[in-house]
């Protein structure tokens, strides 16, 4: 007898913070998935740089976010709460894959992250495109040249050497120095923003 | 990797030739990493980093989404996770399982369940008795349900389960765990065989250990060398893949008055 009042209970209290109700449910779906796909696969493309991990990524995002769609109500927008979901992702998919600290995937995660801006829309100055832009402006003309054509204009190491007159040896150094130093310059960014 | 020592002729004109330590082969990795990241690849790991050596790998991935188009979400991907997700949202037993499992039911309740797992282990013993087993007829094991009578519930995401990994799920009748091998995902009831006690998986061993007495499990189900004693292999779940999800086939949730309950009693009968 007393385990059936135990059950009551339990049922009642289901019933209490989860009404069952699959037409708000999807409407929700809805609004959480059409809002926000764009903005968050860009996010978390800017951070692994490649189709697969970003679908891959993506997916374990929005899978967590309906499952925990409940946890998100009081928060002030549901998009930076997915951006805080899309983080720990993250975070987790790096721990394994830089085999680094939690403490020093801390920087990583503060480029680019517009979290804290809570029901503000994303600045539009956040597009990796732009943040690139920025980054170019401050690399040495030699290191500006070798991104651009890398990655702005997609051209093989081949094509990059044939147009900076470099042996493609050269153009592989070239690109790992300007990188390394782009790296640096996002670190000193945003600890500058923090101060 | 035949430029050992000849670094110097691989560094441009205009460069500093004396003030870096940096490596010929962190050169050919990055590169390497740049080219799997044009091709849109998921990139081979680079192994143990630095702070600094992950940044610049960080760089290049911000630099990658720059490219013209790349960080364009695919037409294809973004219209099988909306179904995905529909069917999430349409599935109340995968959300509330998951929920369950995570808040409300605490861990005596969990071991209830894991008594409704053995219970169903018993099942399977019965239909596989008929066959010797010997350690290497883990598919003596595999009918744990007779055909029609359990049904179909998902318990992951493709994309959640890498190659060699395990996840662990919980559902209304079954406890278990989903492993992704070459040959595709199995799945493997998650009680011991012992005394159906949960088993817990360890990623460092890559056994199932059981919490109670020393039991022990390969990744593939079969008793340990390790184990305390050689007890029953696990017996497998029937798995299949559908709409991007992982499903294994399951007894249905028993009637919900003999679900186990908040203080840890079970409502299955006793023996």
């Amino acid at each position: 007898m007393a385990l059936h009042k135990a059950r009551t209970a339990e049922n009642r209290s289901m019933q209490a913070d989860k009404p069952p109700n699959p037409k708000q449910d999807s409407e929700r779906l809805q609004s959480l998935y059409e809002d926000n796909l764009h903005v968050i696969y860009r996010f978390i493309y800017s951070k692994v740089g490649n189709r697969e991990e970003a679908e891959d990524l993506t997916s374990q995002v929005f899978i967590k976010a309906v499952r925990g769609i409940d946890s998100a109500r009081g928060t002030a927008s549901i998009q930076s709460w997915l951006f805080q979901v899309a983080r720990t992702t993250i975070a987790d998919h790096w721990r394994s894959f830089y085999q680094l600290r939690a403490h020093s995937l801390d920087d990583l995660l503060e480029a680019g992250w517009e979290g804290p801006a809570e029901t503000q829309p994303m600045p539009a100055s956040a597009t990796p495109q732009d943040r690139v832009r920025r980054l170019l402006e401050q690399l040495p003309e030699h290191y500006r040249d070798v991104l651009t054509y890398r990655f702005l204009l997609n051209l093989s190491i081949k094509e990059t050497a044939v147009r900076m007159g470099l042996s493609e040896a050269n153009v592989k150094v070239l690109q790992f120095r300007a990188l390394k130093k782009a790296g640096r310059l996002e670190l000193e960014g945003v600890q500058q923003v923090a101060e | 990797m035949g430029s050992h020592g000849d670094d110097d002729n691989l560094i441009p004109p205009d460069e500093p030739k004396v003030p870096s330590a940096d490596t010929v082969e962190q050169y050919l990795r990055l590169h390497e990493h740049i080219e799997q990241l044009r091709q849109d690849k998921r990139p081979t790991r680079p192994g143990k980093l630095t702070p600094e050596e992950a940044r610049t790998y960080q760089a290049a991935a911000l630099f990658r989404a720059a490219t013209p188009g790349a960080d364009e979400p695919d037409p294809e991907f973004v219209a099988s996770l909306r179904a995905k997700l529909e069917q999430e949202v349409a599935t109340p037993t995968t959300t509330r399982a998951l929920q369950a499992a995570r808040g409300r039911v605490s861990r005596r309740g969990l071991l209830a369940g894991g008594i409704g797992a053995a219970a169903a282990a018993a099942i399977g013993v019965a239909v596989g008795s008929a066959l010797p087993h010997t350690a290497n007829q883990a598919a003596a094991w595999t009918t744990l349900i007779n055909p029609g009578s359990g049904v179909w519930q998902a318990v992951a995401t493709l994309e959640e389960i890498p190659v060699g990994g395990v996840k662990r799920f919980v559902t209304d009748s079954v406890v278990g765990f989903v492993r992704h091998t070459s040959e595709g995902f199995l799945a493997l009831s998650g009680a011991c065989t012992h005394m159906g006690c949960l088993l817990n998986w360890n990623a460092g061993a890559r056994t199932f250990d059981c919490p109670c007495h020393g039991g022990r499990f390969t990744e593939t189900g079969m008793s340990a060398p390790s184990s305390t004693v050689a007890y029953n292999p696990l017996p497998a779940i029937q798995t299949k893949v559908e709409n991007g999800m992982v499903w294994v086939y399951i007894v249905s949730a028993p009637p919900s008055d003999t679900l186990p309950t908040p203080d840890g009693t079970s409502g299955y009968p006793t023996r």
